[in-house]
């Protein structure tokens, strides 16, 4: 396949906030630069967006205790929620991709996308189609 | 600069942490007709490395950038 300038592609596999918060800002900030960005998500990643919970601040377990500080700081510093950043990518282009069957087996009751953040459902053959044409592949 | 060049539109960031500005700059300058000049104002010490970045990456034209009190001050020619 020919290599298409400016595709990003990111592997969501985490669902923690300071994860979730990386996606957010680097699929943003990517999409503001002009490339092609795609959010593919799996396992926690895929949860968290169907949880309805996603700007709910919760760090891994082993910096559980600079959460209370960090989300001070972040509220004072008038940082977005992760939902308002991966909107707006999303109005500048980026694509929210759920993986068909994480959405099977991540015990999901209610397969209705939360907060209107999801474009479309690919199994892994789509995925990595679109994956081998990227510039920059993450996985996060 | 702002005496030789006139500018068009403002557009106020201070206080807003990285990716915001350069963010921000995006939205507005997409907007704006081709030609037309903005003037970013950020407190944000990352934005003189990222505003290069994303006019080199986007084409727009960073007719200069200067840095004064904290303050960092961009004038951007949409060039599409």
């Amino acid at each position: 396949m020919k290599k298409t300038k400016g595709k990003f592609v990111i592997f969501a596999h985490s669902g923690t906030y300071d994860k979730l918060h990386q996606i957010a800002t680097i699929a943003l900030t990517a999409a503001a630069m002009g490339s092609e960005v795609y959010i593919v998500l799996f396992f926690w990643a895929l949860k968290k967006f169907y949880s309805g919970q996603l700007d709910r601040s919760d760090f891994p377990v082993e910096y559980q205790s600079w959460s209370h500080k960090i989300t001070q700081l972040m509220k004072e510093k008038n940082v977005p929620p992760i939902s308002e950043m991966l909107r707006e990518a999303r109005g500048m282009g980026a694509r929210v991709i759920v993986c068909s069957a994480g959405l099977e087996y991540m015990d999901i009751d209610d397969k209705t996308p939360k907060d209107n953040l999801i474009d479309d459902v690919w199994g892994l053959p789509q995925v990595l189609t679109i994956a081998e044409g990227a510039d920059t592949v993450l996985y996060i | 600069m702002a005496g030789t060049v006139k500018v068009d539109q403002i557009l106020d960031c201070k206080g807003l942490l990285c990716p915001l500005p350069v963010i921000r700059t995006k939205q507005t300058i997409d907007k704006m007709t081709v030609g037309q000049v903005l003037e970013m104002i950020s407190t944000d010490p990352g934005s003189v490395a990222d505003m290069q970045a994303w006019s080199r990456r986007t084409g727009h034209e960073l007719l200069e950038h200067r840095t004064e009190n904290g303050l960092f001050q961009f004038y951007i020619r949409k060039a599409k």
